[in-house]
């Protein structure tokens, strides 16, 4: 498990979007604030 | 390389710091943020008790269905499907090459998904079912974070993980 800023969760996406998985789930449980889910947002648009 | 997409997973509907009747105003609140925020998804499950490692079983739940269709009046881009979540190599899998359009896995080992993911295209193949039709999915292998120190705290919920920033 990787854990980190943007820039860091969108490295370590990478080797699953290579390998062909096009969808990626972010729970409410861990995300719960609106700027907790604005940072998943920002991972999206460095992929 | 077909660029990833986002979903925002409601499995829970219980907020600290709401009563349960803002439960669904609240969960409105966080599907419209993450619309405006690029997710291209919301889903939920359709469970009537909440699952262990989620939450405790007689918490507040709100029927999937039901809150699916309220969710499409609330939000504007959002599209319905099928998934099959679960990587279930018997059964699971097979049924994910009848019915799915997508499939949902947890987060294993870059082997454990290649092995699946060609089960998965036998499956298809015994249904006459090209698989690339079924687009694959995980749940997220990483988590977000603002900074190092946040990281760590997540990371110590998962102590024998190989868990790194």
């Amino acid at each position: 498990m990787i854990a980190g800023p943007p820039e860091v969760a969108a490295e370590g996406l990478q080797q699953y979007v290579e390998a062909g998985f096009t969808g990626f789930t972010f729970n409410n449980t861990l995300y719960k604030t609106p700027d907790q889910i604005a940072a998943v947002g920002e991972v999206l648009r460095l992929l | 390389m077909q660029k990833p997409w986002f979903s925002f997973h409601l499995p829970s509907y219980t907020f600290p710091d709401a009563p349960p009747g803002k439960m669904f105003e609240r969960t409105v609140e966080q599907a419209r943020t993450a619309e405006a925020c690029g997710f291209s998804q919301v889903t939920v499950m359709d469970h009537l008790y909440q699952i262990p490692n989620v939450g405790e079983v007689d918490e507040p739940m709100l029927e999937g269905y039901s809150v699916v269709s309220a969710l499409a009046r609330e939000t504007r881009t959002g599209r319905l499907g099928t998934w099959v979540g679960g990587g279930g190599e018997q059964r699971t899998l097979r049924i994910a090459a009848k019915h799915a359009d997508i499939t949902h896995w947890f987060p294993l080992p870059m082997s454990d998904l290649q092995r699946k993911t060609d089960l998965l295209a036998s499956y298809c193949e015994e249904s006459g079912r090209e698989a690339s039709t079924i687009e694959r999915a995980l749940g997220s292998p990483v988590i977000v974070t603002r900074n190092t120190a946040e990281a760590d705290a997540q990371l110590a919920r998962f102590p024998r993980n190989g868990a790194s920033t």
